[in-house]
Formats: structure tokens, sequence, C-alpha cells
């Protein structure tokens, strides 16, 4: 089992309203939709951690708010600068969400 | 950036890869077509690729489905052209609505309209734009031509028939709605199928009584006439009463007494109100504020502050800044609070 925590990506939102749709439709049951969200979970950490290679820096014109519960980190950075090798990319707010990258993701039983 | 995108574009497409290759065999248990599963890989890749947040990949399949959705949004656009220039007078009955809703047929309902309203109406509706829009004359004349309809005895030609119709009945919406209401109710439809002459009169007369009553109507509503109604949007107001009514002093003074307190209790809510709301501090509502679009989903290896300096070491980590996507094996960061 792997953190659900990319089902809130673009990957994951659009496999979500994709699934969404089928269920509407009646084409597939929503354990199945289930079944497809929690193989996603596993194949995105997976491929997180092995495929990607690039590293990136960051800085914040300032920390706004922080929270830290159950175990996951919520930041909310204003006027950030994103530097990857040669490149750069700004945002005005960012919403960081973490979860702890060391523990052992929460068994489920299926 | 660029580079990155490329690799976004790879590790989307490859993860796909994998959830579907991967839930096949759960698809199958479950008894499900494989054609489904087919469907979910499409849908799942044309909201990526309408999302615009990675870059499109060119494909076979990807590419007959634009062309087929470019064929779609331009047919929508010839119909909506149509759609809007029968508008103002357009029929309200719910075939009209049913087949403006669908687009394909649309697009054939407006060019071939077969039953007699359609047909009035759009006939109408060039009579309509061709009459000068002048105010200051009383009276348009309006031709409405009855295209040749098989089955109706003795109407074989087309024939137009010219009515008068006062020069607001064409304009504004509402005008040009009732007008249309007028042309396309069962009496009007019996008529369009008589000789031209006889259409011509019951048509006028038609039309010249159901303005006149829609008219004297509206006048009615604004004159009070018939009956009139003195409470609701028509009552003139609360504080009238002290000087209208003199008799029943006594109960008078009292229900004024009652009155005069909750008044007096409202301003007293209504001061302090404002006093009170002068007490919150808080910036901005935290849940309005956590909403954003520019979200970075990662792991944590290390969160450190001293004093009121951040720092953040994280880690596989997905970021959509600005609308686009982005991924890292790595960031560190530095924030102050």
């Amino acid at each position: 089992m792997a953190y659900q925590l990319y089902r809130n990506t673009t990957l994951g939102n659009t496999l979500q309203e994709t699934l969404d749709e089928l269920i509407q439709f009646g084409q597939i049951t929503p354990q199945l939709a289930l079944k497809v969200l929690v193989h996603f979970d596993r194949t995105m950490n997976n491929s997180l951690a092995q495929k990607v290679k690039n590293r990136l820096t960051f800085k914040a014109g300032k920390l706004n708010t922080y929270r830290f519960c159950d175990n996951v980190w919520t930041f909310l950075l204003s006027d950030v600068e994103f530097r990857d090798v040669s490149e750069l990319c700004k945002g005005e707010t960012v919403k960081i969400v973490a979860c702890d990258g060391k523990a052992v993701p929460p068994t489920k039983d299926d | 950036m660029a580079a990155n995108q490329a690799l976004v574009s790879k590790l989307y497409r490859g993860v796909i890869e994998d959830v579907i290759n991967g839930v096949r065999e759960a698809f199958l248990d479950e008894g499900i077509d494989e054609a489904v599963l087919l469907e979910l890989k499409q849908n799942w890749e044309n909201k990526l690729q309408s999302s615009k947040a990675i870059d499109p990949v060119t494909d076979p399949a990807e590419t007959s489905l634009q062309s087929k959705l470019q064929q779609r949004s331009s047919l929508p656009s010839k119909a909506g052209q149509q759609a809007s220039s029968t508008a103002p007078a357009n029929n309200s009955t719910p075939q009209q609505a049913a087949t403006t809703a669908k687009q394909p047929e649309a697009a054939a309902a407006a060019q071939t309209p077969v039953t007699t309203p359609n047909a009035a109406t759009g006939a109408a509706t060039t009579a309509a734009a061709a009459a000068p829009a002048t105010t200051t004359v009383r009276t348009v004349p309006v031709q409405i031509t009855v295209p040749p309809q098989a089955g109706v005895a003795g109407h074989t030609a087309a024939k137009s028939i010219t009515v008068h119709v006062p020069a607001h009945a064409l304009q504004g919406g509402a005008a040009g709605a009732q007008l249309q209401t007028i042309l396309s109710s069962p009496a009007v439809t019996a008529a369009l199928s008589l000789p031209v002459e006889m259409a011509t009169t019951v048509l006028q007369q038609h039309i010249n009584n159901a303005l006149q009553s829609t008219a004297a109507r509206s006048q009615s509503r604004t004159d009070n006439g018939g009956v009139t109604q003195l409470d609701g949007p028509g009552d003139s107001s609360d504080d009238d009463d002290d000087v209208e009514d003199d008799d029943d002093d006594d109960v008078e003074e009292e229900d004024d007494h009652d009155d005069e307190e909750i008044d007096a209790d409202n301003e007293e809510n209504a001061d302090e109100e404002p006093l009170n709301s002068e007490d919150d501090v808080t910036d901005d509502d935290p849940s309005v504020l956590f909403e954003t679009d520019n979200v970075v989903v990662c792991q944590y290896d290390k969160i450190t502050r001293s004093r009121n300096r951040w720092k953040f070491h994280l880690k596989d980590g997905i970021m959509n800044i600005n609308g686009r996507d982005y991924v890292f094996q790595k960031a560190n960061g530095d924030a102050e609070w």
C-alpha cells in the first residue's frame, strides 16, 4: 500500500474523473474503480522513486502558514521561485503538501 | 523547465501504461470488457491533454480524435449562428429546444424546417430582419412566407401573407417573443392553410387582438385597473399607520410601543455588530487562503526551523505551477515565516 497523496495531481484527478464517468454510465463498479486507484497509488509512488532523477531548489519570499497534523506537513508560501539547474519558474502562492518520506505507509486491509 | 516537460510527459505515459496493464487483470476478473479498459485509457489521456498541464504527445488515435473534436466545434458554431439569428423569433415549443440542444440535429432542423410553425418563424425572421427599424413607423408590414407542404390540399406553391404588425412588436426580446407565440398558436397554423386573402385577414385580426389584449393586460397591471391590491408589493409602508388610523387609540398605542421597543433593540444590535466585528484580526479566512492552484504534492525528508527561518528537504514530488506540471526527485527550499 502506498500513499494516496498523488491522487490530487493532474494525473490523479483526471483518472478519478474518468473513473467517475465510467461508474455513472454503469460500465464499471465502484469497487473496480477503487482497485484502479490503489494500483495508481502504487505505480505513482514507484515511478517517482525510480524514474525521476532531477533535483530542484526553491526560495520563498514568505512562509504564510504551516501545519503539521497526522504526520502531514502543509505549507502555504508566497512569492516562490523554483530553480532547476538553469531554468526558473515562479508562483505567487504555492501550497505544499508533504507526507513523511521515511515512514512506512499505513497498510490497509483490502 | 522545458526539458522537465518532456520528462513529465514521458513519466505520465509510463504511469498510464503501467496502471492500465496492471488493472487489466482486475477488469477481467470482474468480467468487464477490454473495450471499457480502452475507453478508460482514452478518456484519461484526453483529459490529460485538455488540461494542458503537459505537452501533448501526438498519436494516430489521438490526432483523429482531435480532428473529430474540431469538426464538432465547427458544426456547433454554424448551428449557433443560425440559432442566434432565429433566437429573436424563436419558437418556444419543446421540440425547438430539444433540437437546439442536440447540435448535429439542430443544424439539420434549422436548414430544413418541416412543420408549419418552424416555417412561419423562419420566414418571419427574414421578413422582420428586412423590415425598417424605425421607431416612428407605427406598423410594419411583415411578410410571412409559407413554403409548399405535401399533404395540404391546394397548397402547391409557396404563398406569402402580409400582415401589419406594430413596430414595437418586432423590437425587443419580450415583444418579439410575444409575436412568436401569437404566430405559433394553433389558430394561426390553421389560418396558414387557408387561401391567401382569407389567411391574411384572419392573421391580421388575430395579431391585432392578441397584441391589444396583451397591451391592455400590461396596462391594467400598471394602472391597477380592475381589482386594486393594497398589500404585498403594493403596500405603501408600515410607518404610515400612525398617521392614517385614528380609531382604536389604545390598541394602536400598545402596538406602537411594542414596535418602538423592537426597533430600539434592532438599532442597538446594529450598533453592536460593527463594534464586535472589529475584534477579529485575521487577514483572511484560512480555508480561502489555502485555496490555490499552485500545489506541490510530495514527501518530506526533513523539515527544520531556526527561529523563523524554515528549511525544507523534500523528495518525490509533483508540482502544478501556473497550470503546468513538473516533477522532482529532490527539492530543497528556504522560507521565512
